[in-house]
């Protein structure tokens, strides 16, 4: 039989709220009656009574004096024994379980509640907020791809490239790459959680490491920037990382449109501010966070080890750092441990790969080109990481920093072309990072004068006219677009990310309102700022598009056009390595210069 | 037979949780009694939920009986062993019967029905529970007509002004002691009374009659209605289920001055089931409201005259739980028990 539901605003004038779940009842297939706002309560408890009504929907804004009201209208109800055989449901602001429980409701509707909702309550199915609760599943952005050129000329100037660089690593190693394999082989995550004696592993592991790391190994001699957290300090984390999962909530910040998935970054040296950081952006809908560690941890050859605390911004990259953080985790939050630059790439992706990260970054061209790593050194360490990541089954990003020194897209993305071309070779699941940046490059040439998007577009469009593969526009979206208002920077993001949905792009990643200017670690309010942001710009798109102009398509003729090229002299080349070193892929005109760190450490076996 | 003791307030704050505690203490120490607990509303949490104010936690112990909704457990520190679940829902979740194994807080919401509550007690005790205790929500008053035995808190949080809180408390409690009619054999049977068209068919029944059961409430407007009706009404019976009945209809200085206007005229006006009213309970405590800074402060009226001011008003026995404890209070509901 079908269910009868009156439904009454117990407010003086709001009904909106009734009016809609009406609507959704009625499509339902319920049989439904509003009520005139402010009707009496026992004119309401008569008319469904001798209505044979089977629920009763009320809403009321809570206010001064409202709960006795509501209480007293639950006691007449009970008392003229409405309540025998109509379950009685209220809805409004400020309504939660506890208050619907106290003032004697069968169900309490807050803020966002469903019209599924409703219907469960009205047709008796058991009423659980947990069922109602955002359902979050990790995303998979590379699986739908096929890494098929479209572009068959790059496709093939791309397999002689690699071809190349797989031969020239055949028989070449470095301290990373020792490091990476003796984690590898020689640690295993299980014992460590089993607090195994790692005594042996570590005196092998010393041997491989720069002085610091072995200073901290052979003679306990902390890094000058971090010391271990104390007993109680980590009684205390461990109590604070229950409580916050308790309370827990996640979020989706996605509309109509199940992608991009939204990225932001933690990394504030201290443990505890870095499960607030993970914790805002679960509870305010990102969909990944990714670790930041510090940046000497790249020009350092080795890793540390315990439960560290940094005093600058950055989180060390130890094993017992890593684990606290997976362990905080939501379930649904996409983990990603940056490995992408430095002397530590290969040994970062084991590391990783063994604690339970979903994905990390790797890349030889932004690396050896504007981070300080030399490029032979990082192409060897990258080919392992990549060859980790693929048994790790590891999807990982390639950036295109070097953009922001002042190297042209079309050589970064040549760079980064190699890098994913090889990886897929290896057996990997490389993703596309074009910046969406105010760059260098369109500073000068005034790709940018007009308007923010038909630069922008035109990369997604050579990406996706070259190879089928996933794109994540970062690192993070509108860099150098954002200042020190925080509005200003929170639109500007949110603006990035309206684009970025409209290009149909996998995933962003953005930064928070604070991030360009905060000189310290980044605050809480200000990634809210732009993960909020980045939600209404969903909300506001929807299905609809962001139309470039024509300069996009003939910016993206010639992006494909100065790829060619550069690929093209690579290949004749016929030496990857030596083409960084001389500029090829970013020159010294352009703000690249190949690193030093690592320097003449790659060697033949 | 088990005691099943209610504890409900005239309005927030009036202590009904103080008196709550105070009691649970005495049938801890009380080796006859097995306590059985379950709340209409929603009580334990750390704050009160609308001013914000600091709220007495409820703790139990090994043994210990209750009959509260799953959701309840998890912010409850206590471990309680599942006895049974129920099909009673509630907004958190089902009602579950539990024993205690662990000593600890417990969050109480409870079934929040009459309809429901009918259910629960049985369960507590076929348990072994035979002091049941069931802690009231706001100043909900409805489901209490299931239990044998009612505390009523009140205090200054109902009013700060003594002279008018005296006479609010007395009227309640003349109310709450109208006469029991057993024999409604010869007396017409009607529904609640919630509108002119109903009042209008209630007297016009009742003069023809001898007496009228209204099987459920009758509104204030019922009640006004009615009063047109004069004189005519002397010698004839108006009887209620219970007297909560006639509470829950409107503001208690309201439906006292109707009422007696109604036997004023001669109508005689009584229940069916006693709700007994076994003592009160006074709360100097109330939250006054900071324009200033928008938000509430903890005040207090004087505690003397409070409790001489109600103890005047009321021919039962008046507690101030904060200053005396629990113990008479106890002495009191036990002595009071019928077997």
């Amino acid at each position: 039989m079908t269910k009868k539901v009156l439904l009454s605003p117990l407010d003086p004038v709001h009904d909106i709220g009734l009016k809609m779940i009406k609507r959704g009842l009625n499509e339902a297939g319920l049989e439904t009656k509003l009520l005139p706002p402010d009707t009496p309560a026992e004119e309401i408890i008569r008319i469904c009574m001798e209505g044979s009504f089977d629920t009763l929907l009320l809403s009321r804004t809570l206010g001064y004096g409202v709960a006795e009201l509501l209480a007293r209208f639950v006691d007449l109800a009970d008392a003229a024994g409405l309540r025998d055989n109509v379950r009685i449901g209220i809805g409004g602001m400020a309504v939660r379980p506890e208050i619907a429980a106290e003032l004697g409701f069968d169900a309490g509707f807050g803020p966002g509640t469903t019209v599924e909702e409703a219907v469960a309550f009205v047709e008796g199915r058991e009423y659980s907020p947990q069922e109602n609760e955002i359902k979050k599943e990790k995303v998979d952005i590379a699986s739908p791809y096929t890494y098929h050129y479209k572009n068959q000329k790059i496709g093939s100037l791309l397999e002689k490239i690699t071809m190349q660089i797989i031969a020239w690593a055949a028989n070449k190693t470095s301290p990373g790459v020792e490091r990476a394999k003796l984690r590898e082989n020689d640690w295993d995550y299980q014992a460590f959680l089993k607090k195994e004696d790692d005594s042996k592993f570590y005196k092998h592991y010393a041997q491989l490491c720069d002085q610091i790391p072995k200073d901290f190994y052979l003679k306990g001699v902390m890094h000058p920037k971090t010391r271990e957290l104390s007993k109680d300090e980590l009684i205390s984390l461990n109590t604070y990382i229950s409580n916050m999962q308790k309370q827990m909530k996640v979020k989706k910040l996605q509309h109509t449109k199940k992608l991009p998935i939204v990225w932001n970054q933690y990394g504030t040296g201290c443990p505890f501010m870095d499960i607030a950081h993970v914790k805002a952006s679960e509870g305010w809908g990102a969909d990944g966070v990714v670790h930041f560690d510090p940046s000497w941890g790249a020009r350092t050859e080795g890793f540390l080890n315990g439960n560290l605390t940094h005093q600058e911004d950055g989180t060390v990259i130890t094993p017992n750092n890593l684990y606290r953080i997976h362990r905080m985790l939501e379930k649904s939050t996409l983990w990603q441990v940056r490995a992408h630059r430095g002397l530590n790439t290969a040994e970062t992706v084991v590391l990783a790969g063994k604690i339970g990260a979903d994905l990390t970054k790797i890349n030889i061209c932004y690396g050896s080109l504007a981070a300080g790593t030399d490029p032979a050194r990082l192409t060897i360490d990258a080919f392992h990481a990549i060859k980790y990541a693929a048994k790790y089954k590891m999807p990982f990003d390639v950036v295109t920093n070097e953009e922001l020194t002042g190297v042209p897209a079309y050589k970064a993305f040549a760079g980064m072309l190699i890098v994913a071309d090889l990886a897929v070779r290896l057996g990997a699941k490389p993703i596309l990072q074009p910046l969406f940046a105010f760059s260098p490059e369109v500073m000068v040439s005034g790709q940018m004068d007009d308007n923010y998007i038909d630069f922008n577009a035109a990369k997604i469009y050579a990406l996706r006219s070259i190879v089928d593969a996933p794109i994540w526009p970062g690192a993070p979206i509108g860099f150098l677009t954002q200042t020190e208002d925080r509005v200003q920077s929170s639109l500007s993001t949110a603006l990035h990310a309206l684009l970025a949905t409209s290009l149909g792009v996998d995933a962003i990643s953005i930064a928070s309102a604070d991030e360009a200017y905060s000189g310290g670690p980044i605050s809480i309010p200000s990634k809210i700022d732009t993960l909020r942001g980045v939600e209404e710009s969903f909300r506001f798109l929807g299905l609809a598009g962001i139309k470039p102009t024509e300069k996009a398509q003939i910016w993206q003729e010639q992006m494909v056009i100065g790829i060619e090229n550069v690929l093209s002299q690579i290949a004749e080349q016929g030496d990857f390595v030596q083409s960084l070193y001389d500029g090829v892929l970013g020159s010294k005109e352009e703000g690249a210069f190949p690193g030093r760190a690592g320097y003449n450490t790659v060697r033949e076996e | 037979m088990a005691v099943i003791l209610g504890i409900a307030g005239t309005a927030k704050n009036t202590g009904k949780t103080t008196t709550t505690k105070a009691i649970m203490d005495q049938v801890q120490q009380d080796k006859n009694r097995l306590l059985g607990l379950t709340s209409i509303g929603y009580d334990g949490e750390d704050m009160d939920n609308i001013t914000g104010l600091p709220k007495p936690k409820i703790e139990v112990w090994p043994g210990a009986l209750v009959a509260v909704a799953e959701r309840s457990l998890e912010v409850s520190s206590a471990q309680i062993q599942l006895l049974e679940k129920t099909d009673i829902a509630t907004p958190l979740g089902k009602i579950i019967l539990g024993k205690v194994i662990k000593s600890g807080t417990l969050l109480i919401a409870g079934p929040n029905k009459s309809k429901e509550l009918r259910r629960i007690l049985p369960l507590l005790q076929h348990y072994g529970a035979n002091f049941i205790i069931v802690d009231g929500a706001l100043n909900r008053i409805a489901p209490m007509v299931e239990v044998n035995s009612l505390i009523l808190a009140t205090g200054a949080a109902k009013t700060s002004n003594l002279t008018d809180l005296a006479w609010e408390t007395k009227h309640l409690v003349e109310i709450l002691q109208y006469p029991v009619f057993p024999k409604t054999e010869n007396m017409v049977n009607v529904d609640s009374i919630l509108d002119i068209q109903a009042a209008q068919r209630l007297t016009a029944i009742l003069l023809n009659n001898q007496g009228v059961v209204i099987n459920g409430v009758i509104s204030s407007q019922g009640l006004e209605y009615l009063i047109q009706a004069g004189e005519e009404l002397k010698g004839k019976m108006l009887i209620l289920p219970d007297a909560i009945k006639l509470l829950v209809c409107g503001e208690v200085r309201h439906i006292y001055n109707l009422l007696t206007r109604l036997k004023n005229f001669g109508l005689e006006i009584g229940v069916k089931k006693e709700v007994r009213v076994t003592a009160l309970t006074v709360n100097p405590y109330y939250p006054q409201f900071r324009f200033s800074s928008n938000d509430y402060q903890a005040a207090y009226v004087d505690q003397g005259l409070l409790y001489e001011s109600i103890t005047n008003s009321v021919n039962i026995p008046v507690f101030d739980i904060v200053e005396e404890g629990g113990h008479k209070l106890y002495e009191v509901i036990v002595e009071k028990e019928i077997y």
